[in-house]
């Protein structure tokens, strides 16, 4: 267990201290570049491991060690010769004790509604365990079996979806000798990550109050908890949507070009994580174009998700050429029987029924925030006039749009496949887009970011 | 933003917090019973070790399996469980492969259908759980 917590350790490190390295040029706060780093962190280490099992099998832990820390040691130094800048200070205090006590006290709430679940169902719950948890103990038991990993025969196990929770979790496993407590750590991590994500970097790129009413949305979001104690990858997801989305607004207000790179970095590791992340690509180089509407601009985007994103993609295309079966939803479609299918009406009420009752409970919430968000926007000048807005907006409508595309075409029966999926697709954009709604409402006048003199950066100032 | 929209707005957000609660409500309904995939993996456990590595093991229990409503089915329910047990072991519903694992719910039914699919039966582990002899195809 010692091993395993000291692992962790290490892997998160390694993400706050490699993005800490990419991003020395700006003045960030410390906690958004925590955030950023730890879910970067845990991204690299399931790449990392999962590619080491692939090539040397029997000493892909001690590989990982290796790897891991001698990357720490050489991002160590490379912080300590080159030049970065110091840390902008946020502060809460602007936001109001009210907002940030209730916020503290949801999320002790939230940490203990999480463990209380994993100890009730410590296996997690049938989607984690029959695809995710399953996957984790196959590499884990006969890292030599990698075929029967992703046999065909357990179809039902989904052997074609990315590995991002199963590899790491499988190393979780192996260091812990089977203990629960590794794929629940990591899904634990993953759950608070993301309203965090949300605090700080909302914060820093509009006031505190935005960011601490934004992370007490998702807080208060049942399912995101329910979901994230379920060892479920939706959370994950949401997290790297999230991650790329951040990126994309943090080079907006600075135009340090090395967020795109962590742009791509996010938007890879998305793709790693589930089949969502494929087509969340698409969908945030489409949204790009349209926000920026320019050409141009979308192809700087295109590029820096193929700088920062290559190492990753190129694993899950090795993945998917030489190991993962075809996924079931593609194989299920013929000319004829999609045509058939995209011209049946019937499909497209079904879907627009569904979509329209779970974009509204998907939360499992008591009283549904999102009309109230809906009907307070006029109220609250919510504006779509800038860059980052837009492009967050859009991402959103065109996942939304996407994922009625694959339902309508789905090859297995519709109800049953909106009603297990749809809930989790929702919470998936979630984070995203309350992020997009926070950096659409305006800054108050009265809530105007103070500076701090001791904010201000110090020259030369390095980590 | 004017005050009251602020009160909507934490009221509805506050009033969420209540389904976190949830798990305390199920802790209290569960009373001493444990998780059905916790009691599962201590009963498959003994025949883990027995199973020969990277063969397809067959398996056999009370009910249908089928593909339709997949995870309401208490017998799907028993196989992914009992999959989720054996890996790395591939598990397939039939019982013309060399090793069948037997999982049912009691003691009788599993002898019971073991003699009224006349098979043999390797290791008796008790509890409803056999490992047994598949059966040739031809």
């Amino acid at each position: 267990m010692i091993a395993y917590l000291f692992s962790l350790l290490v892997m998160l490190a390694v993400g706050v201290l490699a993005t800490r390295f990419i991003l020395r040029q700006s003045y960030l706060p410390l906690p958004l570049i925590v955030c950023l780093g730890s879910i970067t962190g845990i991204g690299i280490s399931s790449c990392s491991y999962f590619l080491f099992l692939l090539l040397f099998t029997a000493h892909a832990q001690t590989a990982w060690w290796i790897s891991e820390l001698s990357l720490m040691a050489l991002l160590c130094a490379g912080l300590f010769f080159s030049p970065s800048k110091g840390y902008f200070k946020l502060n809460f205090r602007s936001a109001g004790n009210l907002l940030t006590i209730a916020c503290l006290i949801v999320g002790l709430i939230v940490i203990g509604s999480f463990w209380l679940t994993v100890y009730l169902q410590p296996h997690s719950n049938w989607d984690a365990l029959m695809i995710w948890n399953v996957r984790a103990r196959f590499l884990e038991r006969d890292p030599f079996g990698i075929a029967n990993t992703f046999s065909p025969l357990i179809f039902w196990s989904h052997p074609d979806y990315p590995l991002l929770l199963p590899a790491i979790v499988s190393f979780g496993l192996l260091l812990t000798g089977e203990s629960q407590f590794a794929p629940a750590s990591i899904a634990f991590l993953f759950t608070m990550l993301a309203p965090l994500l949300l605090i700080t970097s909302l914060s820093y790129l509009k006031t505190p109050r935005h960011g601490l009413l934004a992370g007490l949305i998702l807080f208060t979001t049942p399912f995101w908890t329910a979901c994230g104690a379920s060892m479920l990858a939706d959370v994950p997801i949401a997290c790297y949507f999230l991650g790329t989305m951040v990126c994309f607004s943090l080079y907006d207000k600075d135009k340090n070009p090395n967020f795109l790179i962590m742009t791509g970095v996010f938007a890879s590791m998305s793709a790693w994580t589930k089949n969502e992340g494929q087509f969340f690509i698409l969908c945030v180089i489409a949204a790009s174009v349209i926000a920026a509407r320019n050409v141009k601009i979308g192809r700087r985007a295109l590029l820096s998700v193929f700088t920062g994103g290559i190492p990753v993609l190129l694993l899950l295309f090795w993945f998917k050429m030489t190991l993962a079966p075809q996924n079931d939803l593609i194989a299920g479609q013929g000319a004829s029987s999609t045509t058939q299918r995209l011209l049946n009406p019937t499909r497209y009420l079904i879907v627009a029924q569904y979509f329209a009752v779970y974009l509204v409970t998907f939360g499992a919430w008591l009283i549904s925030p999102v009309p109230l968000l809906a009907l307070l926007s006029p109220i609250l000048r919510v504006r779509l006039d800038d860059v980052t807005s837009i492009r967050a907006a859009c991402t959103v409508v065109l996942m939304i749009l996407g994922y009625a595309v694959i339902y309508i075409t789905t090859p297995t029966d519709l109800a049953q496949h909106l009603s297990t999926s749809v809930d989790r697709l929702f919470l998936q954009l979630w984070p995203m887009g309350i992020f997009a709604i926070g950096m659409s409402l305006p800054i108050e006048e009265v809530e105007q970011k103070v500076l701090p003199d001791s904010a201000m950066p110090e020259p030369n100032a390095s980590l | 933003m004017p005050p009251a929209y602020k009160i909507i707005v934490v009221f509805v957000l506050l009033v969420n917090v209540v389904p976190l609660l949830q798990p305390l409500r199920k802790l209290v309904e569960r009373g001493g019973k444990r998780d059905d995939v916790v009691v599962s993996e201590e009963k498959l456990r003994p025949i883990r070790n027995l199973l020969p590595p990277h063969e397809v093991i067959g398996y056999i229990t009370a009910g249908e399996v089928t593909k339709e409503n997949l995870v309401e089915l208490e017998a799907c329910r028993i196989f992914y469980m009992t999959q989720y047990a054996l890996a790395p072991n591939i598990l397939m519903h039939e019982i013309t492969r060399r090793y069948v694992v037997g999982n049912f719910k009691t003691h009788e039914e599993a002898l019971a259908t073991a003699r009224q699919q006349r098979m043999t039966i390797l290791k008796d582990f008790g509890n409803g759980l056999l490992l047994l002899q598949g059966k040739q195809t031809p």
